[in-house]
């Protein structure tokens, strides 16, 4: 038998990969049969986010369902199969003239359907829209292997109720999203990604929000830390810790003009420096990827209202200082997410007799407490290995969880569809 | 005649806020699609306590509800089957938060859509999604609807302005869904719980996504020799990557119904008018509305013509917003028919509707949402003759499979109600459908909430009669003519 490749330290018994829909239907109604678990996965971007499955026993790559199943410009949609990667997709839809409206990391190797489960919304989301705005439609199978479809290539749909909604950042609890239909965007005229060194946090603060409370609509609205931006471009930002701001513009050209240049005025003195069209995307590209993860790294993911993303940050900040560790962030001011990366300095802070667990083991919970009071929510999307046994991977999702349970007892009785994954054991 | 479930509601809300006898109930008795049904009772809720508190108590007598927000919605949606209580949520229509530093509004969902954003306007905020309905239409039915408006072309419908609702569910538990960030944790409820149709729960708390008012905006009114042509124009600008915030069509019938009764300025001779607003920054919006100029006379139409201040821009809107009112002087009833398609299609559903209409004899006026590819012919009709309305519901589910047929769906906005639940199969399986109802069940495993809507209790194929003897309990053809379908508008 071939070597099977690992989930959050778990082995699989076996990695199989389906050839089709019907092959994955058929896998599907023989582990809901036999009771196997299953572990659905594109290309494994995303299986440090959130909790481990409490069990394994079947890895299921979705890797040769792909492919683009209907591409139509004139109706701004496309369609595709859910183990495309994004870049495929995305290429599919530039080649037409049209934008893929969706901004996650890793675009080479994610996939279409993993994307769309973990509802990874990238820096563009703040003009894009989230996923659970841009997907129109989505094809299923549910745990006992039959077919589903909800939503379809209409801009508008209440026939039934919103399923597709529901499968936007299930994480695979509900069933295995085979194809997802898109809106698609037409391309701006004009594309330009200000990018703007800060003195401070508060200053940061100020800046996005008169952004925010301005005409302007920014297609990203990125505060980030140095570390975030390529090598050439960390040089130019300003005192050592200090973030820098990405604000992107899409549309006529003379609107991206004025936005660029009245995000500017409110830095006076400051050393701009403006992306266009390619360079501007590429530096997209690199701030949804974020920074390459090592191991002594953990890494969260916050969702805040607006007004509070740069407060997210220095709370972050304060924990690091007091705990001896290095902060990268990247948090989208127009959206409330908040990435955040903590590392031990210099030597690898796992190895540390009891140090991990003392600098490390706190911080979910104690920046968790905090995004909670702000009205949000965070989750650990890296570093599990330097968090203690049977640590909080989600955090409470309140009254609404038993209606969660009911709903994951019903798609996934016998629980095969990586029960202990998602939010609440589900 | 006081019955001791009367008793203990009026021991919830007071005496006066309970209506039992027939004579009471009559006006709760229809919406504006085109049935009847009397409801138990009528309860107004003013806190979402006495929410909760009604559905304990109508879950220990084993009662149904129904929620009603103003009654306009076009399905059926808020007819009590099953003898069940309505819960009128008008009085639930205060504004509890508007947060702009976070572009949040937190308002009880019995408060008038069009109220939010006239609260909103002194602030420069509005809240985007604006059914023609706006002026008598509830933020909780918008939400149970998930309802859309001319601005969804651009901005999206409710679903997309809507994070969080609070909501109680049949027994009287309450709970939140969502909140106000963007990115919620868990399953997406919210997302689950609008479009809903009264059927999971009543929401009775809502947090708004509400947005800057635009700098600018431009309306231009595209008139067209045909009802083509004004397709035609809606997929070139569409393919030429321009995004208006509106793209809005109104036939020759509708034009001069809403000439006759409100003289908006609308050219009496034309096949079709489209109306196209521009909205964001000042900034290149004159060359937007010169491009989108040139793609409608390169599609042949007659005229572009341009609102020169805010009040002619007003009377357009005025023009289209009363229009479904107005087309009520040509007929005493009207059915809409929502279907939805790919835009690239709409010439040809433009087409097959208007074959449709005259193989049954039937007049159709239309009015729609033409950049959703969003439908809305309207079958003209008098529902006191039977043999009309037969036509008329034989004609509408006709429109509605050209929809399905041409890759689209049979609602985009109305709902399903008890008008569209024999359409169902023609887009859903029967794996489909069971998979929704798991969502019910979740949400709702004993079927209290609005039964008989949305979807069939127990089996899905066509023909199926709701559980429980729903279809006994709606009335058939109504036996007066006080059927008004443009009740509440
Ligand atoms: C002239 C006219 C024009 C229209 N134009 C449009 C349009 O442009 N776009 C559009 O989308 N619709 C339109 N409609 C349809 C209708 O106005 C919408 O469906 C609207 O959302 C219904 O709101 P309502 O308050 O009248 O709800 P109701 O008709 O009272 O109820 C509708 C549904 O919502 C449920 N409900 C009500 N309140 C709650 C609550 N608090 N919690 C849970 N469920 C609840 C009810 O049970 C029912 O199923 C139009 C209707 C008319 C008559």
């Amino acid at each position: 038998m071939s070597s099977t490749t690992e989930i959050r330290g778990l082995a699989p018994r076996d990695e199989l990969r389906p050839a089709g829909e019907a092959d994955l239907s058929d896998i599907l109604a023989k582990a809901n049969a036999d009771g196997d678990v299953c572990y659905l996965a594109g290309g494994l971007t995303k299986q440090d986010w959130g909790a481990a499955p409490a069990h394994l026993d079947l890895l299921v790559r979705t890797g040769a369902l792909s492919g683009c199943t209907d591409v139509d410009p004139d109706n701004l949609t496309l369609s595709a199969m859910a183990g495309t990667t994004v870049a495929e997709a995305r290429a599919q839809a530039e080649a037409v003239g049209r934008i893929l409206p969706i901004d996650p990391g890793q675009p080479g190797e994610a996939t279409i359907g993993g994307v769309v489960a973990a509802g990874d919304n990238g820096p563009r989301a703040a003009g894009y829209g989230g996923l659970r705005d841009v997907v129109l439609g989505v094809r299923a199978l549910l745990a006992d292997g039959s077919a589903v479809k909800f939503g379809g290539r209409t801009m508008k749909n209440v026939t039934g109720y919103d399923m597709t909604k529901l499968f936007v950042g299930s994480f695979g609890a509900l069933g295995a999203i085979t194809e997802v239909t898109f809106r698609l965007l037409p391309r701006y005229d004009s594309q330009a990604l200000l990018i703007l060194p800060l003195a401070s946090l508060d200053d940061a603060k100020r800046v996005t929000a008169g952004v925010l409370g301005s005409y302007l609509q920014p297609l990203a609205l990125e505060v980030v830390s140095a570390d975030a931006l390529p090598g050439g471009d960390a040089a130019g930002a300003g005192p050592a810790g200090a973030p820098v701001l990405l604000a992107g513009f899409g549309g006529h050209r003379a609107a991206v003009d004025r936005s660029v240049r009245e995000v500017t005025e409110t830095v006076p003195g400051a050393a701009p420096r403006v992306l266009h069209e390619e360079e501007a995307s590429a530096m997209y590209g690199h701030l949804a990827d974020g920074a390459a993860a090592s191991g002594g790294t953990l890494a969260l993911r916050a969702s805040v209202p607006i007004s509070r993303t740069i407060d997210v940050l220095a709370a972050a900040q304060t924990y690091a200082a007091a705990n001896g560790l290095t902060l990268g962030y990247r948090a989208g001011a127009a959206r409330g997410r908040v990435d955040l990366t903590l590392r031990g300095e210099g030597t690898n802070a796992a190895a540390g007799a009891d140090g991990g667990a003392a600098r490390f083991g706190a911080c979910p919970a104690h920046l968790r407490a905090q995004a909670v009071d702000m009205g949000g929510s965070l989750f650990v999307t890296g570093g599990a290995a330097l968090l203690p046994e049977g640590y909080d991977a989600w955090g409470d999702a309140g009254g609404a969880v038993a209606i969660m349970r009911r709903i994951k007892e019903r798609f996934d009785p016998n629980g095969i569809l990586a029960p202990g994954r998602f939010v609440g054991g589900i | 005649m006081t019955t001791p479930l009367g008793e203990r509601l009026r021991g919830v809300v007071g005496a006066k806020n309970v209506l039992d006898r027939p004579v009471q109930l009559q006006t709760y008795e229809y919406d504006a699609y085109l049935e009847r049904a009397m409801p138990r009772a009528v309860v107004f809720v003013e806190t979402t306590a006495q929410v909760s508190a009604v559905l304990g108590i109508l879950a220990e007598e084993r009662v149904p509800f129904v929620p009603r927000g103003c009654g306009t919605n076009l399905s059926g949606g808020s007819l009590a089957l099953d003898g069940a209580v309505v819960l009128e949520m008008g009085r639930m229509n205060k504004v509890l938060d508007i947060d702009i530093p976070n572009q949040r509004m937190t308002v009880q969902v019995g408060i008038f859509n069009l109220d939010i954003s006239t609260i909103l306007s002194p602030l420069g905020y509005y809240y985007a999604p604006d059914p023609a309905s706006q002026k008598a239409c509830s933020l909780g039915g918008n939400i149970a609807e998930n309802a859309g408006g001319p601005h969804c072309f651009k901005y999206g419908v409710t679903s997309n302005h809507v994070l969080g609702l609070e909501v109680v569910l049949a027994g009287g538990e309450t709970v939140w869904l969502g909140g106000k960030d963007a990115d919620v944790l868990g399953l997406d409820l919210t997302g689950a719980f609008v479009g809903s149709e009264g059927t999971l729960g009543i929401a009775t708390t809502a947090i708004l996504r509400i947005l800057r008012k635009p700098e600018a905006v431009k309306t231009l009114l595209a008139v067209c020799d045909s009802l083509e042509d004004g397709g035609n124009v809606v997929s070139a600008i569409v393919a030429a990557g321009l995004v208006p915030a509106t793209l809005e069509m109104v036939d020759n019938k509708t034009i001069n119904a809403i000439e006759d009764s409100m003289a908006c300025g609308f050219p009496r001779d034309a096949a079709a008018v489209l109306l196209i607003e521009l909205d964001g920054l000042r900034d290149g919006m004159e060359e937007m509305a010169e491009a989108i100029t040139a793609i409608c006379k390169a599609s042949g139409v007659r005229e572009v013509r341009i609102a020169k201040d805010e009040e002619e821009r007003q009377a357009l809107w005025r023009g289209r917003k009363g229009a479904f009112g107005a087309l009520s002087r040509l007929a005493p009833n009207y059915m809409v028919a929502d279907g939805t398609v790919p835009r690239t299609k709409l010439p040809e559903a433009l087409r097959r509707v208007a074959d449709i209409g005259r193989r049954y004899d039937l007049p159709i006026a239309s009015v729609f949402h033409a950049g959703d590819g969003n439908l809305h012919p309207l079958l003209l009709f008098d529902s006191r003759d039977p043999a009309d309305r037969e036509k008329v519901m034989a004609a509408g589910m006709e429109v509605l499979k050209v929809c399905a047929d041409l890759g689209g769906t049979v609602s985009g906005e109305h709902g399903i109600g008890i008008e569209k639940l024999d359409a169902l199969p023609l887009v859903f399986t029967d794996d489909d459908l069971r998979a929704q109802g798991f969502v019910k069940e979740a949400f709702d495993p004993r079927g209290w909430a609005n039964p008989g809507k949305a979807l069939r209790a127990g089996g899905h194929a066509a023909g199926t009669a709701p559980a429980d003897g729903g279809a006994q309990a709606v009335a058939g053809a109504p036996s007066d003519d006080h059927v008004e379908v443009t009740a509440g508008v």
